[in-house]
């Protein structure tokens, strides 16, 4: 399955799990890396050569540097701004966006600081796991990589803790290598640094921050004064609705006030401790007894006027007992009493409802500063917090796309690479196998028909060529009987001369017999050739197999056939096959049309047999003759193949290269004399003749020739008839 | 007299200083602070550097607190010898020489 990739450009190889999995288990099987850092300057020594070791040790590292202090700082605002919102619904969204910064953040300080994944808490890591399971190919690859066990689902299931699915020992610590060795790689580490480095809040957000910090002080007492206003409103309105009527409330003032003041005189003339209806009779008395007196002396005697300060002083008695006069009346009315008091905390109230209305308003101007103020100051502080809710993935992906997914792709080519060698090399072996099986054929069929004592040629083996003409051409298909002769060359290998079993022991051991585990036989060989070569090596050795039989005396056109058989000769040896056994014996077609006398003349054009033609004139005839006729063109055409070999026909249908054979093989030793001469003087019959005598000769029978026929031995090959 | 230290003398003795400091990282024997003083340190010695004595004695120096760089001693040195048996060889051929 070719993986995805993630935002990558352009055509990448075919990747699939087991390519990937190859890339984030790397050290699967093989001794850990110890020291990254050691590996990578490693790198640089072979590739730049020691000076670059000691350079790179000194690049300025300031692109990788996250300011953790900025996000944290971050962090305690946005604290800040869930802890002011009060509405329980905004509270909550508030919270939850709050919550989720701080994971990434703490996700990121444990990572960058070289606490790494086993310092995290579980929210964390499974947090980071997610990351890696939403990459795509992540859970494939994984699974592939711990044992194949696990199916696709299965693995997300686990990565995602869903659970339901059983591990083995081995496969979870697997898998929790593969996690940790991806988080606490370095080349993510870097791209999860460089990314973080450059997030920078610029000072106008600073300067922001300290503005909506001051304005949040200055309401921060804002709910308490809410509350008070609640209380001095409830007092408030409580006295309205005891006293619904404004006139009696305006009434109800105007007595307090004259209460009041009456109160505030007697309080200033007495400082009594407390002014109990007991101390007010008391005073009262002891007022009126000094006015009784001090009337005495305000009053004239004979033509004397009182003192004018006498005259005062008892004004200013009368006075003070008219103010106990205004209060006697309430201070010894307890409901009045009341009354009193209510009005008092209702005037308080009222004044202090007054100002903290005032003072609220003014908190919502700043409240609406702050709000414009963090409207503003979201302008960075919003793609801010998005950096920080987005690099985990988006490194995590780059570091997939990049790291990993190119070395699976490189081990995919490697992969393809070596499977197209594989390939070239299968295809390469069955080319040989196909070449070797024909020439085995081609070298070793006649020979596989010899009859052998000792590894000595003795004769033919009469019984399988009588078989292959009269049994097996009537049951087996061509590609059958292909088949046959190769399996028979190789079951009779050990029979033969040593050399040529040796040759084909080495032959057999080309094709790849015996190769592999287990290895491989011959029939599995031989099983692995396409059936189209089976059917070619037939056209071409069942002639000569017929030619060859027909040399031996079993003759495939005298046979009669049953109509069944004819049948089978039909559907088995269509015209196709007649075609392609003429291609390959062209050389002899015209000779072998010849041979048969020309019964065929009719269907021939050209010098080659129109097969059309041939089955047109069969339909509607007798058909079995009409099969015979064609299997003794073929015979023909093997005979012609199989004992010219060599020989030349002319126009004339006339041997015209036997002198030399005869003589060639006069020397070896195998034709006495006597046929030599009596073929020479054979005319035309003598074109078969010889070879008849040629083949009696080596089987150690000699012809008599009488009349131009040969009487006893085998039945010759018809004459040519014009 | 010391023969004059190529740039090809240079790179084989930054090759085999890389080597030693290598091997000091990867037995945990140095911090990352120290990593980049001696690294400057390297790099500026070695690049003002005009013989492999110069060479050597800073390695020598090294050597105080860094074992490791012990072979790149030797090896230094060992070039340095050369050169002197080269120099005595040369001094020999040539009293040779005046005394036929």
């Amino acid at each position: 399955m070719a993986i995805a990739m993630t935002g990558g450009e352009g055509e990448k190889a075919n990747v699939t799990g087991k390519d990937l999995a190859a890339a984030i288990a790397p050290n699967r099987g093989r001794a850990p890396v110890l020291n990254k850092e050691v590996a990578v300057l490693r790198e640089r020594y072979l590739k730049d050569a020691g000076k670059s070791v000691f350079q790179a040790e000194l690049e300025p590292e300031s692109d990788k540097v996250v300011n953790f202090d900025e996000m944290h700082r971050v962090l305690d605002s946005e604290q800040k701004r869930v802890d002011a919102e009060k509405d329980p619904k905004k509270h909550d969204v508030l919270k939850k966006r709050y919550d989720r910064l701080e994971l990434q953040c703490n996700i990121y300080d444990k990572l960058l600081n070289n606490e790494g994944l086993a310092a995290m808490d579980n929210v964390e890591q499974q947090t980071v796991i997610n990351t890696m399971a939403n990459l795509p190919g992540f859970a494939e690859s994984a699974s592939v990589a711990i044992g194949g066990r696990l199916s696709v689902d299965q693995m997300m299931k686990v990565l995602n803790g869903k659970g339901g699915v059983v591990m083995t020992r081995d496969e979870k610590k697997a898998l929790s290598e593969i996690i940790q060795s991806m988080a606490n790689d370095d080349r993510f580490k870097n791209r999860l640094s460089k990314s973080l480095s450059t997030l920078t809040l610029p000072s106008e957000d600073a300067a922001l921050a300290a503005e909506i910090s001051t304005l949040q002080g200055g309401i921060r007492d804002k709910a308490k004064k809410e509350d008070e206003l609640k209380t001095h409103k409830a007092i408030a309105d409580g006295f309205e609705t005891k006293y619904p009527s404004p006139a009696v409330r305006e009434s109800v003032r105007t007595e307090y006030e004259d209460y009041q003041e009456a109160w505030n005189g007697l309080q200033k003339a007495f400082r009594p401790l407390d002014f109990s209806p007991t101390t007010i009779a008391k005073i009262k008395a002891g007022l009126e007894a000094e006015i009784a007196a001090a009337a005495a002396l305000a009053r004239p005697t004979a033509h004397v006027p009182p003192a004018p300060e006498s005259v005062a002083y008892y004004r200013a008695l009368n006075e003070q007992l008219n103010l106990f006069n205004q209060v006697s009346p309430i201070i010894s009315d307890a409901a009045k009493r009341e009354q009193m008091n209510e009005y008092k905390q209702y005037s308080a109230a009222k004044g202090r409802t007054d100002a903290l209305s005032t003072e609220l308003a003014g908190y919502s101007d700043k409240e609406k500063q702050i709000i414009q103020k963090e409207s503003d100051r979201g302008k960075y502080v919003d793609k801010y917090k998005r950096k920080i809710e987005i690099a985990l993935n988006e490194e995590m992906k780059r570091y997939w796309n990049e790291v990993t997914l190119d070395n699976a792709t490189k081990a995919a080519e490697a992969r393809a690479a070596i499977k197209g060698e594989e390939d070239q090399g299968v295809k390469d072996l069955a080319e040989k196998r196909v070449k070797i099986a024909g020439d085995m054929l081609e070298r070793f069929t006649q020979l596989s028909y010899l009859r052998y004592e000792g590894g000595e040629a003795k004769g033919w083996d009469d019984k399988a060529i009588k078989d292959f003409v009269h049994k097996d051409m009537l049951s087996r298909s061509p590609k059958q009987l292909s088949r046959d002769m190769l399996d028979r060359i190789i079951r009779n290998r050990g029979q033969l001369p040593r050399a040529y079993g040796k040759e084909i022991d080495a032959l057999l051991k080309d094709m790849g017999v015996g190769a592999g585990t287990p290895p491989a036989t011959a029939r599995e060989v031989l099983n692995t050739i396409d059936a189209s070569e089976y059917q070619k090596w037939a056209e071409a050795k069942i002639p000569d197999m017929l030619g060859y039989a027909k040399a031996r005396g079993y003759y495939f056109d005298l046979m009669k056939f049953k109509p069944g058989q004819a049948e089978f000769l039909l559907r088995a040896y269509d015209e196709k096959f007649f075609a392609n056994a003429t291609d390959a014996k062209t050389k002899y077609a015209e000779q072998a049309a010849r041979l048969m006398g020309g019964d065929l003349k009719e269907f021939i054009d050209g010098g080659s047999l129109n097969w059309k033609k041939v089955k047109e004139a069969l339909v509607g005839k007798n058909w079995p003759e009409g099969m015979k006729k064609m299997m003794k063109y073929l015979a023909y055409a093997g005979a012609g193949y199989v004992l010219g070999g060599g020989f030349i026909w002319d126009a004339g249908g006339r041997y015209i290269g036997l002198d030399k054979v005869l003589h060639t093989l006069s020397n070896v030793g195998s034709i006495p004399p006597t046929i030599v001469g009596a073929a020479s003087r054979a005319g035309d019959w003598a074109i078969n003749a010889p070879a008849e005598g040629i083949l009696s000769g080596i089987n150690g029978i000699v012809p008599r020739i009488v009349g131009g026929v040969p009487v006893g031995g085998r039945p010759p090959i018809p004459p040519i008839r014009p | 007299m010391a023969k004059l230290f190529t740039d090809t003398d240079r790179k084989k003795v930054y090759n085999i200083l890389a080597k030693a400091y290598i091997d000091l990282i990867e037995k945990g024997l140095i911090g990352k602070f120290e990593r980049r003083v001696m690294s400057k340190k390297i790099l500026e010695n070695i690049e003002k550097a005009q013989t492999f004595e110069e060479v050597s004695t800073f390695i020598h120096s090294l050597l105080h607190f860094y074992p490791v760089f012990k072979n790149a001693q030797v090896q230094v040195d060992a070039e340095v010898n050369k050169l002197h048996e080269q120099d005595v060889m040369g001094r020999l051929q040539h009293f040779i020489k005046a005394s036929v």
